[in-house]
């Protein structure tokens, strides 16, 4: 989770409209799924065999992803929000 | 109690039928050797029953019960694959902990084996010394059955008398189920001996039956 986001900052560079914290929520979201696919499904597949053998399946490791990433965006999205009212 | 039976195992791979109307059980005190020739489906059967791969059917049952959900046959089964598949980002310790049951927990940690390597991280231990890890973390693992797929494979010989030593003892209170390239390996450590051949199974009972199979010469 935490190698993605200085790619999400350097991502959100390139996204103009939205606002910095926003963009990033956005593209970290987008980015923590992208690397999600690279490392698991493509350079360490074989590692799933380690999380099956914890009693995890593909489609649960997938999903704790995608709401692990949802909840870093949301931190991200309430950080605009702070420092709004500050 | 801890029995396994798997029954009609069908497998299609490619338009070919690998796997046909396959049987096999194994329980606690057994030790099941699985030979076959390359591709012959001794992993991908290995797979069906750990859950990792879908077959065209299979009926699965633990302790006489049918487990079709995965996630539930995981708790009974632990699967040691035929490569490397611990996280190389992770400690070996706190794999130990992660995977071991709680009574072996020490028993893993003080190996020979493990000891020098417990602070390590799976990327910084050799091809063979990550083995051996594999193996050990499996085989106690809290699961009553254990499928081992190749597990003497890059393994050093003095080492795989240890590997066949702490299969015997462990097969006391556990059901395992070990393929080899090496028959040698298994027809050494095996209690019975099975025998995948175009897709159907054979019992083996002696050496002659595998010449006459055509697994051996």
């Amino acid at each position: 989770m935490l190698p993605t986001l200085p790619l999400a900052i350097l991502g959100s560079a390139f996204i103009s409209g939205l606002g910095f914290y926003r963009s990033l929520a956005f593209v970290y979201f987008i980015f923590s799924l992208f690397m999600h696919f690279i490392i698991y499904e493509r350079r360490n597949k074989d590692e799933y065999y380690f999380y099956f053998n914890l009693g995890f399946s593909k489609p649960i490791l997938w999903l704790a992803t995608f709401l692990l990433s949802l909840l870093v965006s949301f931190v991200l999205l309430s950080l605009k929000i702070l420092v709004d009212n500050v | 109690m801890c029995k396994l039976h798997v029954d009609s195992v069908e497998m299609t791979y490619e338009g070919k039928k690998i796997l046909q109307d396959i049987f096999i059980s194994c329980e606690k005190g057994e030790i099941v050797g699985l030979l076959g020739r390359n591709g012959s489906g001794k992993s991908t059967l290995l797979k069906v029953i750990f859950g990792a791969v879908k077959a065209d059917f299979s009926f699965v049952s633990i302790n006489d019960k049918v487990v079709k959900s995965v996630i539930k046959r995981r708790k009974y089964i632990s699967y040691l694959y035929q490569d490397h598949f611990l996280p190389s980002h992770l400690v070996v310790e706190k794999m130990v902990d992660m995977l071991c049951d709680d009574k072996c927990v020490e028993i893993v940690k003080r190996h020979q084996f493990v000891a020098p390597n417990l602070s390590k991280k799976a990327r910084e231990l050799s091809g063979g010394e990550l083995r051996l890890i594999e193996i050990f973390l499996i085989l106690y693992s809290s699961a009553e059955i254990i499928l081992l797929d190749e597990p003497f494979n890059g393994v050093a010989p003095l080492y795989k008398e240890e590997i066949k030593s702490t299969i015997r003892n462990l097969s006391i209170e556990k059901g395992i189920i070990v393929t080899d390239h090496d028959y040698n390996n298994i027809l050494d450590v095996a209690t019975k001996t099975v025998l995948i051949h175009e897709g159907h199974y054979k019992n083996i009972s002696n050496r002659e039956e595998l010449s006459f199979w055509g697994y051996l010469p």
